[in-house]
């Protein structure tokens, strides 16, 4: 397997343009970065690319919308998947901001962002 | 009601702001028109939060988790449900709830305010008034609070970072989404957001592109958008229709400043919001703001922490220690020069600050000079400066009036 990807390299607002050589799944070759980093980057966003899932779910119970997240970046290909089994979330009790929702999809967790059910504060007028 | 403090806003800003007028001895009301504490950050359940202010990643809602946590473990007197009708120079404010009218008199006034959206009106996009044109914001708040996908196949006007965004949150969730049209050669938005938001998905950002008829009768049945000039003008020939039954307008925020007029303060044209000294008070002395009411910032983390520094600064005012407004007594100006948009604070009232600028436009391998008495008192070197983003320059040694400019270096230049 031979290929040549090109990254636009997210770590500063310059945004270089970086070629990266692949062969038999690894890198032979970056250019076009013009920092350490830059190369780092694209190294791994050509053999591991991963992301932070984030969503939200709908709660009947509490009539409101529940933010999720993966605790960890999961493979870039697999968001696709854990989306759906995300969204058949049943969730029927109050939740506090981390609590696991769903135990090691794809070696992550998905948590809650947010309480949910639990009064903020008092109304004080 | 009197308090000594009164916070108005409970995004990121005022909650910072209520929790240091409290940790700086003030007694403080925070009121917030929303059922919640937490502002826009409860729409924007995407990471990228709290790198500056926690050193870790989080997204909206727990970014302002923490500072929730940590206004229930104070006195704070929080007012959900209650929106500030009007305020009057000497810091009373009329505010009103489920309970009914009622007035707060502060010693000091902290404006956490927020910003709002540019709407259709603002740009002036021919064609029919069909629904299906939403502002971006506001189709985040349908999505990620309401639960309501505002269409299903949709084209997105302004590449700023909360377009960017919301491209890639209506095709998570099923939409599909035809194109983001940004009418400068360049985005606004960071790069991180182009790659993973339109990248990540194929979804095509045309540049120099911008909406020029909006179709449909009852409901939105396309877009016509054409190319355009140097000029920002559409050329002619170059139209072409794109079906969709949403349209998204991600085309600028201004500071939310009603508040700030009803109580005389003066407003700079370039911001869009007040005036303000070193210490974020306002024309009107007591009267302190903070985060996107005073200047729309790039990052939540630099909304709080502004608010952090307007809230300590007005429980001082609250106790007498200063009483100063350096507007009112106008000490040192602060100026754009060359290739800066903008600068805040516009005055200084001692010989340091914190000065947050924009640059007019895209700009690599230059250097950030600010000038005082005819020397360069601090330089910020770069290899790339843009629009979208806010620069914060640390300043020591202000000892008369203060010009920010940009000084290109090298061939490069010119991004």
């Amino acid at each position: 397997m031979d290929n040549t990807k090109k990254i636009t390299c997210i770590i500063c607002p310059r945004g270089c343009i970086i070629d990266v050589k692949v062969e038999n799944g690894e890198v032979k070759s970056i250019k076009g970065n013009q920092c350490r980093r830059g190369a780092d980057y694209a190294s791994t966003e050509v053999l591991h690319p991963k992301r932070v899932i984030t969503t939200t779910v709908y709660v009947p119970a509490f009539d409101c919308m529940l933010p999720v997240r993966s605790d960890k970046p999961v493979p870039k290909e697999k968001i696709k998947d854990i989306i759906p089994v995300i969204k058949g979330l049943s969730i029927r009790r109050p939740v506090r901001m981390g609590d696991v929702l769903i135990r090691d999809i794809e070696g992550v967790n998905i948590i809650a962002s947010s309480d949910m059910g639990m009064e903020q504060f008092q109304h004080t007028n | 009601m009197t308090t000594d403090v009164l916070v108005i806003g409970g995004g990121p800003a005022g909650m910072a702001a209520a929790l240091s007028a409290r940790d700086n001895g003030a007694d403080v009301v925070l009121i917030e028109r929303d059922k919640r504490l937490g502002g826009i950050l409860n729409q924007c359940i995407h990471p990228g939060f709290g790198l500056a202010v926690f050193g870790q990643e989080l997204t909206g809602p727990e970014f302002a988790g923490r500072y929730i946590q940590r206004i229930r473990e104070t006195d704070i007197k929080v007012m959900l449900g209650t929106i500030a009708l009007s305020l009057s120079k000497d810091g009373t404010a009329v505010a009103q709830s489920e309970e009914g009218i009622q007035e707060i008199r502060a010693k000091a006034v902290v404006l956490a305010t927020g910003c709002r959206e540019r709407p259709r009106g603002a740009i002036n996009i021919p064609g029919t008034r069909p629904a299906g044109v939403f502002s971006a914001g506001t189709a985040q708040k349908l999505i990620n609070c309401c639960g309501y996908l505002p269409g299903k196949r949709a084209v997105i006007l302004g590449s700023g970072d909360i377009g960017l965004i919301m491209a890639r949150r209506l095709t998570l969730e099923g939409a599909k989404v035809e194109a983001v049209c940004e009418i400068l050669p360049y985005s606004s938005g960071l790069k991180r957001n182009i790659v993973q938001c339109l990248d990540d998905f194929g979804i095509p950002l045309l540049l120099s592109h911008t909406v020029t008829r909006i179709f449909g009768k009852d409901r939105l049945s396309g877009v016509e958008i054409s190319k355009v000039d140097e000029s920002r003008k559409p050329i002619k020939g170059t139209e072409r229709r794109i079906d969709c039954d949403l349209l998204l307008l991600s085309v600028g925020l201004k500071p939310e400043i009603e508040l700030c007029v009803d109580a005389g303060i003066e407003i700079d044209p370039v911001t869009g919001g007040p005036y303000v000294d070193d210490r974020m008070e306002t024309s009107a002395p007591g009267i302190f703001t903070c985060g996107n009411g005073l200047h729309v910032h790039d990052l939540a983390d630099y909304a709080a922490e502004e608010g952090e520094r307007a809230g300590k600064n007005a429980a001082e005012y609250a106790k007498s220690i200063t009483k100063n407004s350096a507007l009112a007594v106008k000490c040192y100006k602060v100026r754009a020069g060359r290739g800066v948009r903008s600068v805040v604070p516009q005055y200084v009232s001692s010989g340091e600050a914190l000065i947050s600028i924009r640059v007019s436009e895209p700009v690599n391998n230059a250097e950030l000079l600010v000038l005082s008495g005819g020397d360069i008192i601090k330089r910020v070197k770069k290899l790339s400066f843009t629009p979208g983003e806010m620069v914060r320059i640390p300043v020591k040694g202000i000892t008369s009036d203060v010009t920010v400019e940009l000084k290109r270096k090298g061939v490069a230049a010119g991004g």
